[in-house]
Protein backbone atom coordinates (compact mmCIF):
# COMPACT_ATOMS: atom_id res chain seq x y z
CA UNK A 1 0.00 0.00 0.00
CA UNK A 2 2.80 2.83 1.05
CA UNK A 3 4.20 1.64 -2.37
CA UNK A 4 1.09 2.34 -4.57
CA UNK A 5 1.09 5.62 -2.82
CA UNK A 6 2.64 7.51 -5.02
CA UNK A 7 1.62 5.46 -7.76
CA UNK A 8 -1.92 6.35 -7.21
CA UNK A 9 -0.85 9.87 -6.94
CA UNK A 10 0.87 9.67 -10.36
CA UNK A 11 -2.57 8.06 -12.20
CA UNK A 12 -4.79 10.77 -10.43
CA UNK A 13 -2.55 13.17 -12.17
CA UNK A 14 -2.25 12.11 -15.09
CA UNK A 15 -6.05 11.25 -15.24
CA UNK A 16 -6.89 14.65 -14.19
CA UNK A 17 -4.38 15.55 -17.04
CA UNK A 18 -6.83 14.14 -19.49
CA UNK A 19 -5.34 10.40 -19.77
CA UNK A 20 -8.38 8.28 -19.81
CA UNK A 21 -6.22 5.36 -19.50
CA UNK A 22 -4.81 6.21 -16.25
CA UNK A 23 -7.98 6.51 -14.99
CA UNK A 24 -8.90 2.79 -16.13
CA UNK A 25 -5.90 1.56 -14.70
CA UNK A 26 -6.84 3.19 -11.52
CA UNK A 27 -10.63 1.95 -11.50
CA UNK A 28 -8.76 -1.62 -11.98
CA UNK A 29 -6.54 -1.21 -9.34
CA UNK A 30 -9.90 -0.67 -6.79
CA UNK A 31 -12.85 -1.94 -8.21
CA UNK A 32 -12.79 -5.52 -6.59
CA UNK A 33 -12.21 -4.35 -3.32
CA UNK A 34 -15.13 -1.28 -4.44
CA UNK A 35 -17.08 -4.52 -5.06
CA UNK A 36 -16.39 -6.13 -2.04
CA UNK A 37 -17.66 -3.30 -0.26
CA UNK A 38 -20.57 -2.64 -1.47
CA UNK A 39 -21.94 -5.99 -1.58
CA UNK A 40 -22.75 -6.03 1.77
CA UNK A 41 -25.21 -2.91 0.77
CA UNK A 42 -26.72 -4.16 -2.44
CA UNK A 43 -27.22 -7.84 -3.59
CA UNK A 44 -28.58 -7.65 -6.82
CA UNK A 45 -25.56 -8.25 -9.19
CA UNK A 46 -26.65 -5.58 -11.92
CA UNK A 47 -27.32 -3.18 -8.58
CA UNK A 48 -24.45 -3.52 -7.57
CA UNK A 49 -22.46 -2.83 -10.45
CA UNK A 50 -24.31 0.39 -10.91
CA UNK A 51 -23.18 1.40 -7.51
CA UNK A 52 -19.64 0.35 -8.41
CA UNK A 53 -19.97 2.27 -11.63
CA UNK A 54 -21.54 5.42 -9.78
CA UNK A 55 -18.75 5.25 -7.15
CA UNK A 56 -15.81 5.77 -9.75
CA UNK A 57 -17.63 8.11 -11.44
CA UNK A 58 -18.05 10.39 -8.72
CA UNK A 59 -14.60 9.81 -7.90
CA UNK A 60 -13.19 10.85 -11.09
CA UNK A 61 -16.03 14.08 -10.95
CA UNK A 62 -13.85 14.89 -7.23
CA UNK A 63 -10.15 13.99 -8.26
CA UNK A 64 -9.08 17.07 -8.43
CA UNK A 65 -10.04 17.09 -4.50
CA UNK A 66 -8.38 14.34 -4.44
CA UNK A 67 -4.70 15.23 -2.60
CA UNK A 68 -2.98 12.46 -2.38
CA UNK A 69 -2.98 12.81 2.01
CA UNK A 70 -5.08 9.97 2.42
CA UNK A 71 -4.52 6.79 1.14
CA UNK A 72 -6.98 6.72 -2.24
CA UNK A 73 -8.78 3.32 -1.00
CA UNK A 74 -9.77 5.30 1.89
CA UNK A 75 -10.72 8.13 0.08
CA UNK A 76 -12.33 6.01 -2.49
CA UNK A 77 -14.10 3.58 0.17
CA UNK A 78 -15.50 6.91 1.67
CA UNK A 79 -17.16 7.73 -1.85
CA UNK A 80 -18.44 4.05 -2.00
CA UNK A 81 -20.02 4.04 1.50
CA UNK A 82 -21.74 7.11 0.87
CA UNK A 83 -23.31 5.85 -2.52
CA UNK A 84 -24.33 3.16 -1.18
CA UNK A 85 -26.01 4.79 1.82
CA UNK A 86 -27.53 7.10 -0.45
CA UNK A 87 -28.81 4.31 -2.51
CA UNK A 88 -30.32 2.84 0.23
CA UNK A 89 -32.28 5.96 1.51
CA UNK A 90 -33.55 6.53 -2.43
CA UNK A 91 -34.54 2.82 -1.92
CA UNK A 92 -36.75 3.56 0.90
CA UNK A 93 -34.81 1.40 2.88
CA UNK A 94 -34.78 3.08 6.70
CA UNK A 95 -30.95 3.44 6.49
CA UNK A 96 -29.54 6.10 8.46
CA UNK A 97 -29.88 6.00 12.35
CA UNK A 98 -29.97 9.63 13.20
CA UNK A 99 -27.73 11.30 16.13
CA UNK A 100 -30.77 11.42 18.41
CA UNK A 101 -32.09 8.13 17.63
CA UNK A 102 -32.65 6.24 21.05
CA UNK A 103 -31.90 2.94 19.12
CA UNK A 104 -28.33 4.47 19.02
CA UNK A 105 -27.98 6.20 21.77
CA UNK A 106 -29.09 3.50 23.53
CA UNK A 107 -26.68 2.39 26.57
CA UNK A 108 -24.48 -0.26 25.07
CA UNK A 109 -26.04 -3.23 26.92
CA UNK A 110 -24.24 -6.53 27.33
CA UNK A 111 -26.64 -8.52 25.71
CA UNK A 112 -27.99 -11.74 27.17
CA UNK A 113 -26.57 -15.19 26.11
CA UNK A 114 -23.65 -15.63 23.33
CA UNK A 115 -23.72 -16.79 20.56
CA UNK A 116 -21.56 -19.12 19.26
CA UNK A 117 -19.64 -19.93 16.35
CA UNK A 118 -20.27 -21.07 13.30
CA UNK A 119 -20.72 -24.98 14.13
CA UNK A 120 -18.06 -26.86 11.21
CA UNK A 121 -21.11 -28.60 9.67
CA UNK A 122 -22.55 -25.23 8.69
CA UNK A 123 -21.84 -24.27 5.03
CA UNK A 124 -19.78 -21.44 4.30
CA UNK A 125 -22.44 -19.81 2.36
CA UNK A 126 -25.02 -20.17 5.03
CA UNK A 127 -22.50 -18.45 7.49
CA UNK A 128 -22.42 -16.02 5.82
CA UNK A 129 -26.23 -15.52 4.54
CA UNK A 130 -26.90 -15.45 8.40
CA UNK A 131 -24.20 -12.48 9.17
CA UNK A 132 -25.59 -10.70 6.31
CA UNK A 133 -29.02 -11.09 7.51
CA UNK A 134 -28.13 -9.77 10.95
CA UNK A 135 -26.36 -7.11 9.49
CA UNK A 136 -29.17 -5.48 7.69
CA UNK A 137 -31.22 -5.14 11.01
CA UNK A 138 -28.56 -3.09 12.29
CA UNK A 139 -28.98 1.38 11.69
CA UNK A 140 -26.58 1.49 9.40
CA UNK A 141 -24.05 3.60 11.25
CA UNK A 142 -23.20 0.23 13.20
CA UNK A 143 -23.20 -1.89 9.81
CA UNK A 144 -20.97 0.44 8.49
CA UNK A 145 -18.13 0.16 11.15
CA UNK A 146 -18.68 -4.03 11.03
CA UNK A 147 -18.86 -3.80 7.11
CA UNK A 148 -15.30 -1.72 7.22
CA UNK A 149 -13.48 -3.51 10.45
CA UNK A 150 -14.50 -7.18 10.05
CA UNK A 151 -14.88 -7.87 6.18
CA UNK A 152 -12.43 -5.38 4.70
CA UNK A 153 -10.27 -5.55 7.51
CA UNK A 154 -9.48 -1.66 7.79
CA UNK A 155 -7.79 -0.55 10.74
CA UNK A 156 -10.05 1.98 12.96
CA UNK A 157 -7.70 4.48 11.86
CA UNK A 158 -8.51 4.56 8.39
CA UNK A 159 -12.48 4.14 9.56
CA UNK A 160 -12.27 6.75 11.49
CA UNK A 161 -10.76 8.84 8.43
CA UNK A 162 -13.25 7.32 5.96
CA UNK A 163 -16.15 8.04 7.66
CA UNK A 164 -14.86 11.87 9.69
CA UNK A 165 -15.15 10.49 13.01
CA UNK A 166 -12.44 9.79 16.13
CA UNK A 167 -10.89 6.70 16.65
CA UNK A 168 -13.00 6.69 19.78
CA UNK A 169 -15.99 6.75 18.21
CA UNK A 170 -15.13 3.70 15.95
CA UNK A 171 -14.39 2.10 18.90
CA UNK A 172 -17.62 2.91 21.24
CA UNK A 173 -19.42 2.20 17.85
CA UNK A 174 -17.91 -1.37 17.21
CA UNK A 175 -18.50 -1.89 20.74
CA UNK A 176 -22.50 -1.06 20.25
CA UNK A 177 -22.22 -2.81 16.34
CA UNK A 178 -21.10 -6.05 17.57
CA UNK A 179 -23.59 -6.34 20.31
CA UNK A 180 -26.45 -5.31 18.35
CA UNK A 181 -25.37 -7.98 15.54
CA UNK A 182 -25.00 -10.55 18.25
CA UNK A 183 -28.31 -9.50 19.38
CA UNK A 184 -29.74 -9.38 15.81
CA UNK A 185 -28.18 -13.16 15.37
CA UNK A 186 -30.00 -14.96 18.18
CA UNK A 187 -33.04 -13.20 17.47
CA UNK A 188 -32.57 -14.53 13.74
CA UNK A 189 -31.50 -17.78 14.68
CA UNK A 190 -31.62 -18.66 18.51
CA UNK A 191 -30.59 -21.85 17.90
CA UNK A 192 -27.11 -20.65 16.95
CA UNK A 193 -26.92 -19.43 20.95
CA UNK A 194 -24.01 -20.58 22.57
CA UNK A 195 -24.79 -22.90 25.87
CA UNK A 196 -24.44 -21.14 29.32
CA UNK A 197 -22.00 -24.20 30.39
CA UNK A 198 -20.40 -24.55 27.12
CA UNK A 199 -16.54 -23.51 27.53
CA UNK B 1 -8.24 -2.74 35.40
CA UNK B 2 -12.02 -3.89 36.25
CA UNK B 3 -14.31 -5.85 34.15
CA UNK B 4 -16.05 -3.32 32.45
CA UNK B 5 -12.99 -1.86 31.58
CA UNK B 6 -11.45 -5.07 30.22
CA UNK B 7 -14.74 -5.11 28.64
CA UNK B 8 -14.67 -2.14 26.11
CA UNK B 9 -10.84 -3.10 25.36
CA UNK B 10 -11.13 -6.61 24.10
CA UNK B 11 -12.44 -5.92 20.78
CA UNK B 12 -10.07 -3.50 20.18
CA UNK B 13 -6.97 -5.49 21.76
CA UNK B 14 -8.14 -8.22 19.70
CA UNK B 15 -8.48 -6.46 16.30
CA UNK B 16 -4.54 -5.76 17.16
CA UNK B 17 -5.43 -2.00 18.21
CA UNK B 18 -4.08 -1.63 21.67
CA UNK B 19 -0.25 -0.96 22.58
CA UNK B 20 1.91 -2.50 24.70
CA UNK B 21 1.02 -0.57 27.53
CA UNK B 22 -3.12 -0.80 27.08
CA UNK B 23 -3.08 -4.13 26.18
CA UNK B 24 -0.61 -4.94 29.48
CA UNK B 25 -2.87 -4.28 31.82
CA UNK B 26 -5.54 -5.92 29.72
CA UNK B 27 -3.61 -9.16 29.92
CA UNK B 28 -3.41 -8.97 33.65
CA UNK B 29 -7.06 -8.77 34.15
CA UNK B 30 -7.51 -11.58 31.77
CA UNK B 31 -5.10 -13.63 33.55
CA UNK B 32 -7.12 -13.17 37.03
CA UNK B 33 -10.31 -12.85 35.38
CA UNK B 34 -12.48 -16.30 34.13
CA UNK B 35 -15.30 -14.07 33.25
CA UNK B 36 -13.55 -11.33 30.68
CA UNK B 37 -11.55 -14.63 29.19
CA UNK B 38 -15.12 -16.09 28.51
CA UNK B 39 -15.64 -12.36 26.68
CA UNK B 40 -12.75 -12.97 25.12
CA UNK B 41 -13.82 -16.36 23.54
CA UNK B 42 -16.68 -14.89 23.12
CA UNK B 43 -15.84 -12.02 20.85
CA UNK B 44 -13.80 -14.65 18.74
CA UNK B 45 -16.67 -16.78 18.22
CA UNK B 46 -18.71 -13.50 17.22
CA UNK B 47 -16.20 -13.07 14.33
CA UNK B 48 -16.06 -15.77 12.47
CA UNK B 49 -19.76 -15.36 11.51
CA UNK B 50 -17.92 -12.43 9.16
CA UNK B 51 -16.89 -14.72 6.08
CA UNK B 52 -17.37 -13.40 2.45
CA UNK B 53 -19.96 -16.23 0.88
CA UNK B 54 -17.85 -16.19 -2.29
CA UNK B 55 -14.85 -14.22 -4.09
CA UNK B 56 -15.91 -11.18 -5.67
CA UNK B 57 -16.10 -11.11 -9.52
CA UNK B 58 -15.89 -7.66 -11.42
CA UNK B 59 -17.85 -8.30 -15.09
CA UNK B 60 -15.36 -8.00 -17.62
CA UNK B 61 -14.56 -4.56 -18.87
CA UNK B 62 -15.83 -2.68 -16.23
CA UNK B 63 -13.12 -0.58 -15.88
CA UNK B 64 -12.85 0.18 -19.34
CA UNK B 65 -16.54 1.43 -19.13
CA UNK B 66 -16.49 3.34 -16.37
CA UNK B 67 -13.48 5.13 -17.75
CA UNK B 68 -15.26 5.44 -21.16
CA UNK B 69 -18.48 6.74 -19.24
CA UNK B 70 -16.16 9.72 -17.03
CA UNK B 71 -14.63 10.75 -20.26
CA UNK B 72 -17.68 11.06 -22.28
CA UNK B 73 -19.38 13.26 -19.90
CA UNK B 74 -20.80 10.61 -18.04
CA UNK B 75 -24.16 10.61 -19.82
CA UNK B 76 -24.90 7.51 -21.24
CA UNK B 77 -27.41 5.22 -19.45
CA UNK B 78 -25.95 5.88 -15.95
CA UNK B 79 -27.43 6.21 -13.17
CA UNK B 80 -28.07 9.75 -12.26
CA UNK B 81 -26.38 10.81 -9.37
CA UNK B 82 -28.08 13.79 -7.75
CA UNK B 83 -26.25 16.59 -6.09
CA UNK B 84 -25.41 16.14 -2.69
CA UNK B 85 -28.51 17.61 -0.95
CA UNK B 86 -30.80 16.92 1.87
CA UNK B 87 -33.99 15.10 0.23
CA UNK B 88 -37.15 14.51 2.50
CA UNK B 89 -36.21 10.79 4.44
CA UNK B 90 -38.77 8.32 3.08
CA UNK B 91 -39.10 6.12 6.39
CA UNK B 92 -39.56 2.45 5.60
CA UNK B 93 -41.61 0.27 7.00
CA UNK B 94 -41.16 -1.56 10.25
CA UNK B 95 -38.29 -0.89 12.78
CA UNK B 96 -38.77 2.67 11.67
CA UNK B 97 -41.53 3.96 12.65
CA UNK B 98 -41.24 5.26 15.86
CA UNK B 99 -37.87 7.49 14.31
CA UNK B 100 -39.16 10.96 14.01
CA UNK B 101 -37.75 13.52 11.53
CA UNK B 102 -34.47 13.79 12.43
CA UNK B 103 -34.09 10.39 10.20
CA UNK B 104 -31.17 11.53 7.81
CA UNK B 105 -29.51 14.08 9.14
CA UNK B 106 -26.54 12.13 9.94
CA UNK B 107 -26.81 10.80 6.17
CA UNK B 108 -26.88 14.87 5.40
CA UNK B 109 -23.99 15.17 7.64
CA UNK B 110 -21.94 12.11 6.13
CA UNK B 111 -22.61 13.71 2.84
CA UNK B 112 -21.47 16.90 3.75
CA UNK B 113 -18.33 15.44 5.01
CA UNK B 114 -18.24 14.29 1.17
CA UNK B 115 -18.60 17.52 -0.22
CA UNK B 116 -15.16 18.50 0.76
CA UNK B 117 -13.90 15.12 1.20
CA UNK B 118 -10.48 15.14 0.59
CA UNK B 119 -10.11 18.17 3.14
CA UNK B 120 -12.29 16.89 5.44
CA UNK B 121 -10.05 13.91 5.42
CA UNK B 122 -6.84 15.13 5.66
CA UNK B 123 -8.30 17.38 8.82
CA UNK B 124 -9.35 14.34 10.57
CA UNK B 125 -6.06 12.67 10.15
CA UNK B 126 -4.54 14.63 12.16
CA UNK B 127 -5.59 12.80 15.56
CA UNK B 128 -2.86 10.54 16.26
CA UNK B 129 -3.58 6.94 17.21
CA UNK B 130 -1.18 8.14 20.26
CA UNK B 131 -4.58 9.80 21.64
CA UNK B 132 -6.95 7.34 20.94
CA UNK B 133 -7.95 6.60 24.28
CA UNK B 134 -7.50 9.95 25.83
CA UNK B 135 -11.39 11.64 26.73
CA UNK B 136 -12.62 13.93 24.51
CA UNK B 137 -11.10 12.19 21.24
CA UNK B 138 -13.18 14.41 19.04
CA UNK B 139 -12.03 17.20 16.14
CA UNK B 140 -10.55 20.13 18.17
CA UNK B 141 -11.01 23.35 16.78
CA UNK B 142 -7.76 23.83 14.88
CA UNK B 143 -8.53 20.46 13.32
CA UNK B 144 -11.78 22.13 11.61
CA UNK B 145 -12.54 22.36 8.15
CA UNK B 146 -13.69 25.14 7.43
CA UNK B 147 -17.07 26.75 6.10
CA UNK B 148 -19.64 23.71 4.72
CA UNK B 149 -17.85 21.43 7.83
CA UNK B 150 -20.16 23.81 10.75
CA UNK B 151 -22.81 22.08 10.75
CA UNK B 152 -21.28 18.58 9.57
CA UNK B 153 -18.79 19.25 13.27
CA UNK B 154 -22.26 19.70 15.29
CA UNK B 155 -23.97 16.71 13.98
CA UNK B 156 -20.40 15.33 15.25
CA UNK B 157 -20.21 16.64 18.22
CA UNK B 158 -23.48 15.44 19.26
CA UNK B 159 -23.09 11.90 18.46
CA UNK B 160 -19.71 11.74 20.35
CA UNK B 161 -21.56 13.28 23.08
CA UNK B 162 -23.64 10.73 23.02
CA UNK B 163 -21.23 7.80 22.55
CA UNK B 164 -18.64 8.71 24.93
CA UNK B 165 -21.47 8.90 27.37
CA UNK B 166 -22.06 5.43 26.60
CA UNK B 167 -18.71 4.12 27.56
CA UNK B 168 -17.95 4.68 30.93
CA UNK B 169 -14.25 4.50 32.80
CA UNK B 170 -12.56 5.78 29.18
ZN1 LIG C 1 -13.10 -9.30 34.36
Amino acid sequence: MEQEAASDAALVSETLAGNQASFQLLVERYETRVFALLRHYVKNASELEDLAQETFLKAYRRLDGFEGHSSFYTWIYRIGVNTALDHLKKRGRSPIASTDDPEVLAEPTQVEGRIAAPHAALERAEVARVAQAALEQLPEIFRTVLVLREYEELAYQDIADMLGISIGTVESRLFRARARFKQAVLELHPEYGADADED
Amino acid sequence: MNCNQATTLIGPYLDGELNEAQAGPLRRHLLACAGCRTGVQSHKDLQRWFVEAEPVVVPAGFAARVAQAAFAGESRALPTVPALQPTPFVVAAGRAEDRPRAEGRLLRFVLGLTSVAAAATIMVVLSTRDNRLSEGAGLRADERPRLTMDQAVEELEALQRAEGAGIAGR
